[in-house]
């Protein structure tokens, strides 16, 4: 009929893209994710403070974000949001600090205020941050211990937490790609071998692997070692389901016709496998690495918070829960559960990004 | 309006100007656009049209198997004289109802097209044999072994004792489809409803089939509603036959009278498009298509394609006429018979 | 075939992984630079306990023989197996391991088990209905608590469990396995429902994020299941909605979860090990970080080679479970 002719100028790509918008779901996840990532790489301007700055009479400090008023107590109205600043005193029976509101003074708000120096990537030299106040201190989600603030310390963290799943899974691709392919396309004893090893890698829980090889880690090693030693140690070990998935799809594609007429007009292997066999499991390959992120994710914030992870004075979200081991410390200090909410949310808006990329990849589906 | 072709006391089952619409977001589709027909006790009906006709949604409304929620009977009455006289109006069960649970099975049965899929491949066939006969029967485990042996024996299957044992898959489609047929047929149902029951099988087992139900509907006087596209089981198995096209019955006649002079044009073109066993000739097609089920037509739903069309046809939609005896639905006979 | 001489010949093939995991299980123990006797004059210096002197250090490697070369070390390990001897714990005061393990297995065993019946339990009635009543409130919000169950990691939920415990239900059954006053006495009918009582939070922690996964499975697998033509003539012999459901629906939709228990068993067992550390219960779990942060080779290795052959034989039973499930599965087999 007419009226449909604009689709048919359409590439696959752009039939797909346009099928993914369909899943509003997944978009949604997608732009949460895009926030979250330009917070973590330009980290320095959108933390109110420095990675680890401590506020000397701040430590344990409530959060703050629900303290954002536009009314103050006199009903004066303002458009700047402010808090009442926050002063510590010491309970005089537990001895702990509590911080009552200080309500002769106004902290105003200011977005693209000048604060803490910082030098972004170790190029940039600015005091620039997205929002702050001018004098007195500004804690959205609460300080820990020794006073760092919370929020500084989750988009610092951040970056570890985000970055290791996509190392760890660009590690992941490229092995199991290489040897799910291989194994599919040449069978025979390197398939044997392969599936072999494959069974016994998958034989060892994962965990129990992390933990292993996690502790092997020398204690003397600088936080960047560890860093890279834990995204190695993840891809390392969880190249097998990907594998497995692709020898599997390879198989399938091995025998088809046009892969034989590939073969017989003198192709070599690595030509057939790079322009046939590639872009025919691509998706497959895409929808298992964007899959496997929240994995790596949860499995970083679990050994760090272990203990056999991420090492100070790097910091990640699992890291920053360390001290939930102890349960006292949640009940007098809720708010350090915060950066769980942050692994959550990124755990999830990837899952809701590969359920509906491999929504793409299935022909039943509307 | 019809006429009633039978008195009361012959009607097994009588439906008047039945209507299924189904509602998706999409539109809402008239699969059943208002038919009537009736079956006589022991007496066979066809149903015959291509796919999307309807056919399918009529047959299984007659159990209130149709999709719902997507599926609502929008009008008309399913009349089924059961035992002892008792006539119910099918149409205002509600589709959950106990009264229709006691009638599947036991006083309607039907049978499916695809005897693969259409049995359960995980349970045995003696079980899916007494769980049908157990519900509906009062009778010991043991008791209700016995008939399904002599349900299997009914359908001619070898090795009854054997086969309970066995599964689906261990079977052949022909041998599936017997024991379809036995499972319908165990309590001894007074109507048989066959969904193309050989659409999917080979053509000599498909003569097999047919004599099959044939001869049991003769020793279980049962009658017979057989759903299919293809007019020679129509002209083996059927007494009286009605013409599907797009939801409304176009043609309404015997078998014979069918056979010897289709009247609707619809009805001609389906004979003229069976590939007959000839060396030579080209096969005859209807030219256009059938319509999508989303239009909407002023008139004739078929004048599209009909080579006799006329502006009546295209404006208005025809009226059932009857003549001699059976019943067509085209502005051809408007004025040899009666409406 | 038979039954029988399937489960044989399985067992016999993996007989070869098994040896092969062990050696890599031994091996990952022994990577770390420095030995057993180097952590614990680490250990002992950190913990205020002191330096502890090389002469001593050198003894410790002799006692256990940790100065000889790998393959040496590994045989005196593996000889032992066929006896039951699998080491000494040396971070244990050299109790055998054999014995902390006979000790601490049941449990761990019993825990894993019990939270996959429970995630089992609640996810397949849950997916079911939320089959049939698809796009109603109630699946949306099942849906969409499933999604936040699959998202949060284990043991931060057994800390979030712990909290709730505690302060919102006030209930001292959390953490560890038993209350102080049963440790070590002798099972009787206290001590069971003292044991029970704990039970709920460990095996809730640990179950929910299979719980989560399954439920959206069963809920898919259902409504691919009621799409085929059987159903169809479920419903026409008469059956009611419920019993077509359950008897033929479900009957077919749980097989492909069957055959996933072999993908569940590592999960399951990951998850407990964190959530043990978490509650501090008596399981492998903390036994093992202990032991890797100990570098204690023998008891470390052979925790990890016991929880491999344990998801070998896990693996086995699930297909053996699906065999008897599934009798096309069965017949393919013989």
């Amino acid at each position: 009929m007419s009226g449909n002719s604009d689709y048919i100028h359409l590439t696959e790509r752009q039939l797909n893209f346009k099928k993914f918008l369909r899943h509003k779901v997944a978009v949604f996840s997608s732009f949460v994710l895009f926030i979250l990532y330009l917070m973590v790489i330009f980290a320095d301007f959108f933390a109110p403070y420095g990675m680890l700055t401590n506020h000397k009479y701040y430590l344990y400090a409530p959060p703050q974000i629900s303290k954002i008023r536009f009314v103050d107590n006199e009903k004066n109205f303002s458009w700047r949001p402010f808090i009442y600043r926050q002063v510590a005193k010491r309970d005089p029976k537990t001895l702990r600090f509590i911080y009552i509101d200080d309500t002769k003074k106004k902290d105003f708000i200011y977005f693209f205020v000048e604060g803490e120096k910082y030098k972004m990537f170790g190029l940039f030299e600015s005091n620039v941050h997205l929002f702050g106040v001018k004098e007195g201190k500004l804690f959205l989600f609460g300080t820990d211990i020794i006073g760092r603030d919370l929020l500084s310390r989750i988009i610092f963290g951040g970056r570890v937490s985000l970055s290791i799943g996509l190392v760890g899974v660009l590690i992941l691709v490229i092995l199991g790609t290489i040897i799910g392919t291989v194994s599919g396309y040449f069978g025979g004893w390197y398939d044997n071998i392969i599936q072999r090893i494959i069974e016994i890698v998958r034989t060892i829980p994962q965990v129990a692997l992390w933990m292993a090889l996690a502790s092997i880690i020398p204690k003397e090693w600088p936080s960047s070692y560890v860093y890279l030693g834990i995204v190695i140690i993840f891809g390392l070990i969880s190249w097998a389901g990907l594998a497995r998935e692709l020898r599997g799809k390879v198989l399938a594609i091995r025998r088809a016709d046009f892969i034989y007429a590939a073969e017989i007009s003198g192709a070599s292997a690595a030509r057939i496998i790079r322009t046939h066999i590639i872009p025919n499991v691509f998706s497959h390959i895409i929808v298992i690495a964007t899959l496997s992120i929240p994995i790596m994710i949860i499995g970083e914030a679990a050994l760090s918070f272990l203990g056999l992870g991420i090492k100070p004075p790097m910091t990640s979200w699992g890291l920053l829960l360390t001290k939930l081991k102890e349960v006292q410390t949640l009940k007098h200090y809720p708010w350090l559960i915060t950066p769980a909410g942050f692994i959550v949310v990124s755990v999830l808006c990837f899952n809701f990004i590969g359920d509906a990329l491999r929504d793409l990849n299935d022909p039943h589906s509307k | 309006m019809s006429r009633n072709l039978l008195n009361n006391s012959e009607k097994l089952i009588d439906v008047e100007n039945l209507a299924v619409h189904f509602h998706v977001p999409q539109g809402t589709v008239k699969a059943v656009d208002g038919i009537s027909f009736d079956i006589g006790k022991g007496k066979s009906l066809g149903i015959v049209g291509e796919s999307g006709c309807g056919k399918t949604i009529t047959a299984l409304t007659m159990m209130l198997l149709h999709p719902h929620p997507e599926a609502k009977i929008e009008k008309g009455s399913i009349h089924f004289y059961r035992h002892k006289n008792e006539m119910i109006n099918l149409v205002d069960l509600d589709v959950h109802s106990k009264i229709i649970r006691r009638i599947r099975g036991n006083e309607i049965a039907m049978i499916f097209q695809e005897p693969m899929m259409s049995l359960n491949p995980v349970h045995k066939i003696g079980d899916q044999l007494m769980e049908i006969i157990r519900l509906h029967q009062q009778i010991s485990k043991s008791n209700a072994k016995q008939v399904a042996l002599d349900a299997l024996d009914m359908v001619k299957i070898s090795a009854p004792v054997q086969r309970m044992n066995e599964y689906p898959f261990q079977i052949s489609g022909g041998m599936r489809q017997r024991v379809m047929i036995a499972m319908a047929l165990c309590c001894k149902p007074k109507l048989l409803i066959a969904d193309e029951p050989t659409t999917a099988l080979d053509v000599t087992i498909e003569a097999e089939i047919l004599k099959l139900i044939k001869d049991l509907q003769n020793d279980l006087n049962m009658s017979l509603m057989m759903i299919t596209h293809d007019l020679g089981v129509i002209g083996e198995v059927t007494d009286q036959v009605a013409v599907m096209y797009v939801g409304k019955i176009v043609e309404k006649a015997s078998t014979k009278d069918l056979f010897k002079e289709p009247l609707h044009p619809y009805t001609q073109g389906l004979f003229k498009s069976r590939p007959e066993i000839k060396i030579s000739g080209r096969l005859d097609s209807i030219k256009g298509s059938v319509p999508s089920p989303y239009e909407v037509t002023h008139g004739c739903s078929f004048a599209p394609r009909c080579d006799f069309a006329t502006s009546l046809c295209r404006s208005r939609s025809p009226e059932l006429i009857s003549l001699d005896g059976r019943e067509v639905s085209c502005w051809k006979y408007a004025d040899q018979g009666g409406i | 075939m038979g039954l029988l001489s399937y489960v044989a010949q399985r067992i016999l093939l993996s007989i070869p992984v098994i040896i092969v995991i062990s050696i890599i299980c031994f091996g990952l123990i022994q990577l770390p630079p420095g030995d057993y006797a180097d952590a614990y004059a680490a250990l002992a210096s950190s913990t205020g306990g002191g330096n502890v002197s090389n002469e001593y250090i050198q003894q410790i490697r002799e006692r256990y023989g940790l100065d000889q070369p790998f393959w040496i070390q590994y045989w005196k390990w593996v000889k032992g197996f066929p006896e039951g001897d699998f080491g000494i714990a040396m971070s244990l005061q050299g109790t055998p391991v054999a014995d902390i393990l006979k000790e601490r297995l049941p449990m761990t065993l019993f825990i894993n088990f019990w939270a996959l019946v429970f995630a089992l339990c609640i996810a397949l009635p849950i997916g079911l209905y939320s089959a049939t009543h698809k796009y109603s409130l109630l699946d949306y919000l099942l849906t969409f608590i499933a999604f936040i169950g699959i998202a949060i990691p284990g043991f931060i939920l057994a800390v979030i469990i712990i909290a709730i415990s505690i302060f919102w239900l006030d209930s001292t059954y959390i953490g560890k396995l038993y209350s102080n006053e049963y440790i070590g006495k002798p099972w009787n009918f206290d001590k069971t429902i003292d044991f029970l009582k704990h039970l709920p939070a460990p095996i809730i922690a640990i179950g929910i994020a299979q719980t989560s996964n399954t439920m959206r499975i069963m809920r898919g697998n259902m409504l691919d299941v009621l799409r085929q033509p059987f159903i169809q003539t479920a419903r026409a012999k008469g059956l009611s909605e419920n019993a077509v459901n359950w008897r033929h629906g479900a009957r077919i939709a749980i097989n492909p979860i069957i055959s996933r228990i072999g993908v569940y068993l590592p999960e399951i067992i990951a998850t407990e090990m964190l959530v043990s550390i978490v509650l501090n219960l008596n399981t492998i779990g903390p036994l093992f970080y202990d032991s890797l942060i100990a570098q204690d080779m023998y008891l470390a290795g052979t925790i990890l080679l016991v929880i491999s052959v344990i998801l070998v034989l896990g693996n086995l039973l699930a297909d053996i479970l699906l065999a008897i499930s599934d009798p096309r599965i069965k017949y393919e087999l013989m």
